[in-house]
């Protein structure tokens, strides 16, 4: 003790060399610690960012033409003229397949399927069935105009009443066939506008009806070719015979009412590899707001688990653990539950298949509610979630759903995407620019990873020069003030040898007051500066996170970023003291060196002045 | 009493260019309580001698005793904190510490207590004729007289028997040497010390009991 403290007085007698040195090496080690901060905060940042910046791709096939569709308007005596996408074939998925293609997940090509849940009913969504009907005109009359036609029997469809006279047009057939009022025929009808100008019909409000051609069937095959309907065309009426539900075509009819009593009851269910392919999840418009999402390891194994809408939990009192029977009736490979039940209309589709037969269950089993999520839907938007909507894995389909498919079409930015690590947006348009498909367009997002990432690069050059300016700096002040404190201390060793201090007692005696100030100084200079890291780290970070310049959305994970709190990166004090650690050992290495060196001599030599190597 | 002997003594060492032997066979013998000169000119090999006395460095040849024990088999570090004390012609005070802290330094050194040691050193200061003013002062502030007998009475402080004295008058003046050297004889005749002196100065040399020459490394006894 005697040694230090000697060692210590004799130091702080030089108090401006001290100082000088503490406030020197406070500095140096700040910046290193500093530097040092930013280096593992920025990993930290990379890392979060990470867990809650997702880049996905979204593919979209572009139309090989444009073709013009006209439609009869019975009003306007004339067509409307609508152009629509024409493509030769479609792009397969495996297309998107290719050498140095990396996919996190995907690509997937979803669509949906339609669940059959009697129990339950479509709740929140507007629906324009139509209504099948049986009537006569109050007189023979070609319907190129609004005509007179009472209602005698309600098949399907709660729009009208038997007995009433309904207001029918066969508004887009430029030359309907004649109706006679002797006959009775079998419709399916669905109001629409039509003649917006005589919906006062003889001065009353009367709803116009016209032709709803669903009893063909829209079946498609796996590579989107019609499958042929030998038994309907696009008729959207029958005359009723003696006989006629017997006939095939009277069979078809039944079904065809029978369907509608499904329509209410079956669900829109997405099976997806993430849920973060959808964009509604990927733009934040979506969120798990109960229980959880699924595992990794239910995706693939394909475990029964879904996810349901809060309103659907709501409106069915179904909740988290509860079983959930899907039995999946038919598939939809063109549009999204956001496209087929995301507006406040549901779009109605023929449920029966090219026999004419309700589309058969192709898959059945119990899933279990693991989450609920929130979210608006009805955003009128393929890219928005669809009304009751259900998540599944889409492994945990089993079966084939090839002859349950009631539309087809094309990959779209709304049906087709995939997930790349992030960063790695550039890798992939290299690879898949060399693939040559030119109809095939893919778009990215990343919630602005790419600005971000170029800033956290910018911020590690920082870091990096913080580090060697630091450690440049430590250097230079541990090898001066060593010669200072040390190197120009030869005599006062010399001193103590001649007072009979052995060689350690004269380490310990030199050693001990510059070990002190290296530990004061690092330890102040190294907490400040990863201190000052933390700091300026979450000044950064609270901007950054928060500033939509550097994003597409505001979608960040909700737990990582919780909105409306400050994101603080607390001071990486492991850092600091691995930093602490790493100057005192380069201190004590230099000091140790340089005492050793004056020790090597014998006092004699140093009162010399001798300098000779020892 | 015989304290000190040196038997055919050799010390040489290899500088940049040349092997230099700077002592060449020297035998001589020190008693308890007489004051000692060795003189002689610049590089005759007196320093280097006394240093070897001091037990700085070990003979290349020959062997020293110390009270009939040879000093090569003693722990040397012992042998100066204990038994031998060097003072210099430039002082080598602890320019950071204080006069009294100087002095304090062996004894503290050799476990004596911080306030034991302290008073010991206003004694010891006041001994070697320093007012006790001085005591607070650090090397820089005094004299070279001043700071010479901060240095004997450091030297004493260490409790020893031997007491080698490089040039101590070197830079003092007529007055202060005179009171070193006769502070010195004070120590040797009045309190047993053996006092070996370096000096080339006749006057310093006359005080002394014996007086040692050396020429060339070699030693003959002069008086």
């Amino acid at each position: 003790m005697l040694l230090i403290r000697n060692s210590i007085r004799q130091l702080f007698r030089m108090r401006g060399r001290a100082l000088l040195f503490f406030l020197l090496l406070a500095t140096a080690s700040g910046l290193c610690s500093l530097g040092r901060g930013f280096l593992v905060i920025n990993r930290e940042k990379m890392a979060a960012y990470e867990d809650s910046f997702l880049t996905i791709g979204t593919v979209e096939q572009k139309a090989d033409k444009v073709r013009e569709r006209m439609i009869w308007d019975a009003e306007l005596k004339n067509y409307h003229i609508y152009n629509s996408s024409v493509y030769d074939t479609f792009v397969p998925l495996s297309a998107l397949t290719f050498e140095g293609a990396d996919y996190l997940s995907g690509p997937k090509k979803r669509g949906f399927y339609g669940a059959y849940m009697p129990q339950y009913e479509m709740y929140g969504i507007g629906m324009n069935l139509g209504e099948v009907v049986e009537g006569s005109p109050l007189e023979d009359v070609v319907p190129d105009h609004p005509v007179k036609f009472q209602v005698s029997r309600v098949l399907a469809g709660m729009g009208t009443r038997e007995g009433n006279v309904i207001t029918f047009c066969d508004h887009y057939d430029p030359s309907p066939e004649k109706l006679y009022a002797d006959k009775t025929y079998v419709m399916s009808l669905q109001y629409r506008p039509g003649h917006e100008s005589e919906k006062e019909f003889e001065g009353d409000y009367v709803s116009e009806y016209v032709p709803f051609p669903i009893l063909t069937s829209d079946q498609v095959d796996l590579e989107g070719n019609s499958v042929p309907d030998e038994v309907a065309d696009d008729h959207f009426s029958d005359v009723v015979t003696e006989g006629f539900y017997e006939t095939k075509r009277g069979k078809r009819w039944m079904n065809l009412v029978e369907s509608w009593d499904y329509a209410r009851h079956i669900f829109p269910v997405t099976g997806t590899d993430d849920i973060n392919l959808l964009m509604p999840f990927y733009n934040g418009n979506a969120y798990i707001s109960g229980g959880r999402e699924f595992t990794q390891e239910e995706y693939e194994r394909g475990d029964r688990v879904c996810l349901v809408s809060e309103l659907f939990a709501q409106h069915t009192g179904l909740q988290i653990g509860d079983q959930l029977h899907l039995a999946l009736q038919y598939a939809n490979h063109r549009r999204t539950p956001g496209d087929a039940f995301g507006s406040n209309s549901m779009a109605v589709f023929s449920l029966l298949n090219a026999e004419g037969e309700i589309y058969p269950v192709f898959e059945e089993a119990d899933y279990e509610i693991v989450g609920t999520y929130g979210g608006q839907a009805g955003l009128k938007d393929e890219y928005g979630m669809g009304y009751n909507e259900i998540l599944i894995p889409s492994s945990s389909v089993k079966n084939s759903d090839a002859d349950n498919i009631l539309e087809s079409g094309p990959m779209t930015g709304s049906t087709t995407s995939f997930r790349i690590a992030n960063g790695t947006i550039d890798e992939y348009m290299e690879q898949w620019n060399k693939q040559g498909i030119s109809n095939v367009e893919i778009t990215f997002y990343d919630r602005g990873y790419s600005e971000l990432e170029a800033n956290i690069n910018n911020m590690k050059y920082i870091a990096g020069l913080l580090i060697v300016m630091g450690t440049v700096m430590v250097l230079m002040v541990l090898f001066y003030f060593s010669w200072l404190f040390i190197g120009k201390q030869g005599e006062r060793t010399a001193i103590e040898r001649a007072l009979g201090l052995q060689k350690r007692q004269c380490f310990l005696s030199l050693f001990s007051g510059i070990f002190l100030i290296l530990l004061v100084g690092s330890v102040c200079g190294c907490t400040l500066g990863s201190g000052l890291a933390g700091k300026i780290a979450s000044q950064i970070g609270e901007e950054s996170y928060y500033d939509t310049t550097f994003g597409n959305s505001a979608a960040i994970d909700r737990e990582t970023f919780p909105p409306g709190e400050t994101v603080v990166f607390p001071a990486p004090m492991r850092e600091a003291a691995v930093c602490t650690l790493l100057i005192l050992s380069a201190g004590t290495g230099i000091a140790a060196v340089g005492i050793l060196k004056n020790l090597c001599r014998e006092p004699m030599q140093m009162f010399a002045g001798g300098q000779e190597a020892c | 009493m015989e304290i000190l002997r040196a038997e055919h003594v050799s010390y040489s060492y290899q500088s940049k260019y040349q092997k230099v032997e700077a002592v060449k066979d020297v035998s001589c013998s020190f008693e308890q309580g007489k004051f000692y000169a060795i003189v002689g000119e610049s590089g005759s090999g007196k320093s280097t001698f006394l240093s070897l006395l001091a037990g700085l460095d070990s003979p290349s040849e020959g062997v020293i005793y110390v009270q009939g024990e040879p000093l090569n088999g003693m722990d040397r570090d012992a042998y100066r904190l204990n038994r031998a004390a060097v003072v210099y012609q430039s002082f080598h005070l602890f320019p950071l510490l204080t006069a009294r802290e100087n002095v304090m330094l062996p004894m503290e050194f050799k476990k004596i207590s911080r306030k034991d040691a302290a008073r010991q050193a206003q004694k010891l200061l006041s001994r070697v004729g320093l007012e006790p003013r001085i005591g607070g002062q650090f090397p820089k502030m005094m004299s070279g007289g001043e700071q010479q007998r901060v240095a004997i009475a450091r030297a004493v402080a260490s409790g020893g028997e031997i007491i080698l004295a490089d040039e101590p008058t070197g830079n003092l003046d007529s007055e202060n040497e005179a009171n070193v050297v006769a502070l010195l004889k004070e120590l040797a005749h009045e309190d047993g010390y053996t006092v070996i002196v370096i000096t080339h100065n006749q006057r310093v040399a006359e005080e002394t009991d014996h007086v040692f020459c050396m020429k060339d490394g070699r030693m003959e006894q002069a008086r």
